[in-house]
């Protein structure tokens, strides 16, 4: 299976989006990860990963890419610049 | 929908159950010793992966929607443990997810298995490869309550309409 992940302007331009459907499924704080269209998220208390999933479901069902989120608690997880704030690394 | 069809659709359903009842047990057997043993929490990512693949399976075959058999976001785990590296999974997360996700997901599966139609029954499963619980035995009682026709319906499973 191979996913068609964005670009991290596309993720920041798809921000409030991403900001409905986080609050929908009880993430918060989401931040750019390492990997192509890797969002950190914090997953509020009582969530579960089914609703991590669920999120990437809304998101590929309104904007044609599907996110790879990962848990804040995930060993490696690497949280960035929040999603939606200016690349100031950019060139 | 031939009758091979439905047997087939009912054999990856009770896999899936196998494995959401494994999960239940692991479950059951406390968190301390899930966040001490690799193993374990390895195992229980593996279970996650069997059970999604089978729903997947058992949607395919019955050619229904995985949102319409109420499967969507266990099958999506799968996708999401089978494809991640490791590092990037939460496993305090997946925890959570047998804990309160689990239970719920095997009393949404069990109606299902009215699916089997006329002459199908609980004697049709394969033999358990392990010795049954009682969590394993109430599920079985279950299954055949659903078989006969005895289960109330819960979801929109096209066969069980």
């Amino acid at each position: 299976m191979v996913l068609e992940r964005p670009e991290a302007r596309e993720v920041d331009a798809a921000h409030q989006l991403l900001a409905h459907f986080a609050a929908k499924h009880g993430l918060s704080d989401l931040r750019h990860g390492d990997g192509p269209g890797e969002i950190i998220v914090d997953v509020d208390e009582g969530r579960t990963y089914f609703d991590v999933v669920s999120f990437e479901d809304d998101v590929q069902g309104s904007v044609g890419w599907r996110p790879d989120v990962v848990p804040s608690g995930a060993p490696d997880a690497n949280p960035g610049r929040p999603v939606g704030t200016a690349d100031t690394n950019a060139a | 929908m031939t009758p091979q069809q439905r047997r087939q659709a009912r054999i990856e359903l009770w896999a899936a159950e196998d494995a959401l009842a494994r999960i239940s047990e692991l479950t059951g057997e406390g968190r301390e010793r899930y966040d001490l043993e690799a193993d374990r929490r390895a195992h229980l990512r593996y279970l996650w992966i069997v059970a999604g693949s089978r729903l997947k399976n058992h949607s395919t075959v019955l050619g229904i929607t995985r949102a319409a058999g109420g499967f969507a976001p266990a099958i999506a785990l799968r996708n999401k443990l089978a494809y991640t590296a490791p590092g990037r999974i939460d496993d305090g997360q997946v925890w959570v997810t047998s804990v309160e996700d689990a239970p719920v997901l095997a009393n949404r599966s069990a109606p299902c298995a009215r699916f089997g139609g006329r002459g199908s029954s609980a004697e049709d499963r394969p033999a358990p490869a392990v010795r049954a619980t009682g969590q394993r035995r109430w599920r079985a009682i279950t299954i055949r309550a659903a078989n006969f026709g005895v289960w109330p319906r819960r979801h929109s499973c096209s066969p069980c309409r």
